[in-house]
C-alpha cells in the first residue's frame, strides 16, 4: 500500500470499531452447534473404545484358541500311535493335580484321558498290567517299546501343523517412511518467544506448515503367533513458512522420536499378514531454525536464528496394518495409523501444534529372522 | 459462582477453553457485535454474515486454548484474524466464480470526491455499503485496506492479474464515494 493512500487510512480507522446488531437467535443456534460437536465427539470416543475392546477380545479369544489347539494337537499326535499312552514317570500326585486342571503344552505332560478304550498294548501282557495300575494310580506307564517309539515320534514331531499360517519369524527389521496427512483440529500455534517482536505482538499470523516426513527404522518381535512387541527410532522433519507483504519467515524444526508399539496379528497366512498396532513415542526436538527475512528495496536483509524446543513431547497412535510377504524373510508393509501429538505447552508453533489430531501412514520393508 | 458480567479477558477465554458455556455465551454476547460487522464487510448480505458469524465462533470456541493472552485487547485481535482467516478461505474458494464485469453497474462517477466524503456516514451505514459492493472489488478493497495485503499477494490469492487488482480497487473506492454521495442526497431531500 502507498503512504499516499489516506481513503485506505480513513477507511480503516472509522470502521475499525464499527458494530451491527447481532441476532437475537445467534447464541442459541451456535449453542446447539456446540452440544451437537460433543455428542459427535462423545460417540467417537465411544466407537474408539468400543474398537479397542474388539480387538483385544479377538486377540484374547484366539489366544485361549491357540492354547487349546495345540494341547489338543499333541495329545492327538500321542493317541495316534498304537501302544502310545503315557510316558511320564509313575509320580501319582503330580498326575492327579493334571489330570484335573489345565494341562501345559509340554510333551512330558500328554496323558492318556481314555485308556479303557485306547489301550492297545503291544501285547495282552502289557495291556492287562497297563489297565490294573491306571485302575489304582490314574496314570498308565508305558513299556519300554512304546517309550522308545514316542520319544522318536516326539522328536520328528515339529508341533501343530502350521501349514496354512505360516509361522512368524521372532525376530523383525523394518525400515519406513511415514507421510502424514492433514486430518482434525486446526488449533493455532504460538509463535517463538519474542524473536521478531513486531510481528509477534500482533498475535494475528498463521504460518503455513508443510506436510512433516518421518524416516525411521524398527524392530520388533514376535512373542507368540498374534502379539509382537517393538520399538525404533524414527527421524522428523517439520517446516513451515510465513509471509505478509515484504516479510517472510521459514521454520525448519528436526526431531528423534523413540516409539513403542504392540502388534496384535488378526490374519497371518503364507504371503499376508493383517494387524492392529498400537503405541506411543517419546518425541525430542534435537535442532531447528528459523530465517526472518525483509525485502527491502535494493536487496533483502535475511536474519538467522537457532531455536530449540528443550521439553520432551509425546504421541500416541492407533491403526491397522497390512503386510504383503514378497519372499520369506523380507515383507512390504503400510500401516495407516490415527495420530495424537501431545505437546506439553510447546511454544514453538509446527504441524504438530497444529493439527494435534491427525493420519499418518508408514509404508516400509521389514526383514524378519 | 463467577460474576460473568465483570470477567477480564484472559479469564474469558481460559474459561471458554474449559467448555464453560455462561463464559462462551459472554463471548458472544461481548464480540458478536464487533465480529458481525467484520464478516458483513466480506459477504454480500446479511444472511451469509451470519452465516460466517456462526462459523467462525465455532471455530473460536474449537481453538481458543491455543490462544495466549498478551493484553488488553490481544482476544480481540485473535477473534478478528479468525474471522478474517475464515471469511478469506471463504473468498479462495469461491475466487473462480467471481464476476468481474466492470460493466455491471453504473458507476456516477465522483473522481475528485474527497477521502473525507468517509466521514460523514455512519460506521455502520459505511459497513452495509461496503457489503453491497460488487464481489469482486467488495474482497479486493477488504484484502487491501483491512488485511493490508498488497496487489501483487491479491492477485495470487485471487488468481487474477496485479494490474486488474490495482483497477479493482479504483473502482471499489469509486463506487463507494458515489454510494456515499448518493445517500448524503437521499438523506438531504
Amino acid at each position: 500500500m502507498t503512504d499516499s493512500d489516506k481513503f485506505a487510512d480513513r477507511l480503516r480507522t472509522i470502521l475499525d470499531d464499527a458494530q451491527m446488531s447481532a441476532p437475537s437467535d445467534g447464541w442459541d443456534r451456535i449453542n446447539r452447534r456446540i452440544s451437537r460437536q460433543r455428542l459427535l465427539k462423545t460417540v467417537r470416543i465411544i466407537s474408539y473404545a468400543a474398537a479397542c475392546i474388539a480387538v483385544a477380545a479377538v486377540f484374547a479369544y484366539n489366544m485361549s484358541g491357540d492354547d487349546m489347539e495345540n494341547l489338543y494337537s499333541r495329545e492327538s499326535l500321542a493317541g495316534a500311535y498304537e501302544g502310545i499312552l503315557a510316558y511320564s514317570e509313575p509320580e501319582p500326585s503330580f498326575s492327579g493335580d493334571i489330570s484335573s486342571g489345565r494341562q501345559r503344552r509340554e510333551p512330558e505332560n500328554i496323558y492318556e484321558h481314555h485308556a479303557s478304550e485306547t489301550i492297545t498294548g503291544t501285547d495282552d501282557t502289557e495291556a492287562a498290567e497297563t489297565v490294573e495300575v491306571k485302575a489304582h494310580e490314574k496314570y498308565v506307564p508305558m513299556s519300554d517299546h512304546s517309550e522308545d517309539r514316542l520319544t522318536n515320534e516326539l522328536d520328528a514331531y515339529e508341533g501343530p501343523d502350521d501349514t496354512e499360517a505360516a509361522r512368524p519369524r521372532r525376530f523383525n527389521i523394518a525400515a519406513a517412511i511415514s507421510p502424514s496427512t492433514v486430518s482434525g483440529s486446526s488449533d493455532k500455534g504460538v509463535f517463538p518467544n519474542k524473536l521478531f517482536s513486531s510481528t509477534y505482538l500482533k498475535n494475528e499470523f498463521e504460518m503455513t506448515h508443510s506436510l512433516p516426513v518421518s524416516y525411521g527404522i524398527s524392530f520388533s518381535y514376535d512373542i507368540n503367533r498374534y502379539l509382537s512387541i517393538g520399538t525404533g527410532l524414527n527421524y522428523t522433519y517439520y517446516r513451515s513458512r510465513y509471509s505478509a507483504g515484504s516479510e517472510y519467515i521459514r521454520q525448519t524444526l528436526h526431531y528423534l522420536s523413540v516409539p513403542v508399539s504392540i502388534y496384535f496379528n488378526m490374519l497371518d497366512s503364507r504371503w499376508l499378514r493383517l494387524y492392529a498396532v498400537g503405541g506411543a513415542s517419546i518425541d525430542k526436538c534435537i535442532s531447528g531454525d528459523i530465517v526472518y527475512n525483509m525485502r527491502k528495496e535494493g536487496g533483502s536483509n535475511p536474519f538467522n536464528k537457532e531455536i530449540m524446543e528443550d521439553r520432551f513431547q509425546f504421541s500416541a497412535n492407533i491403526g491397522a496394518g497390512i503386510m504383503v510377504k514378497a519372499t520369506e524373510y523380507m515383507a512390504i508393509f503400510a500401516e495407516p495409523q490415527y495420530v495424537h501429538y501431545f505437546n506439553m505447552g510447546s511454544t514453538i508453533q509446527s504441524y504438530r501444534t497444529k493439527y494435534t489430531d491427525g493420519f499418518t501412514v508408514s509404508v516400509g520393508l521389514r526383514f524378519s529372522f | 459462582m463467577i460474576r460473568m458480567h465483570n470477567i477480564d479477558e484472559e479469564t474469558l477465554a481460559t474459561l471458554c477453553g474449559k467448555g464453560n458455556r455462561s463464559a462462551q455465551e459472554l463471548l458472544y454476547n461481548r464480540y458478536a457485535p464487533y465480529m458481525l460487522a467484520v464478516c458483513l464487510r466480506y459477504c454480500g448480505n446479511r444472511s451469509d454474515a451470519e452465516d460466517l458469524l456462526q462459523d467462525g465462533f465455532i471455530k473460536i470456541f474449537n481453538s481458543i486454548k491455543s490462544f495466549s493472552y498478551r493484553g488488553k485487547g490481544s482476544l480481540k485481535g485473535w477473534m478478528n484474524r479468525v474471522f478474517t482467516n475464515e471469511a478469506i478461505s471463504r473468498i479462495r474458494a469461491r475466487s473462480r466464480d467471481i464476476q468481474w464485469d466492470l460493466l455491471d453497474e453504473k458507476i456516477d462517477l465522483v473522481e475528485e470526491e474527497e477521502d473525507s466524503i468517509l466521514d460523514k456516514v455512519s460506521p455502520e451505514r459505511l459497513t452495509e455499503l461496503i457489503s453491497e459492493l460488487p464481489e469482486g472489488c467488495r474482497n479486493i478493497l477488504n484484502l487491501y485496506v483491512f488485511e493490508q495485503k498488497s496487489h501483487k499477494e491479491i492477485a495470487e490469492l485471487m488468481g487474477i492479474a496485479e494490474n486488474s487488482s490495482t483497477s479493482q480497487y479504483f473502482r471499489a473506492k469509486k463506487l463507494l464515494k458515489s454510494k456515499i454521495s448518493d445517500l448524503i442526497k437521499k438523506e438531504r431531500l
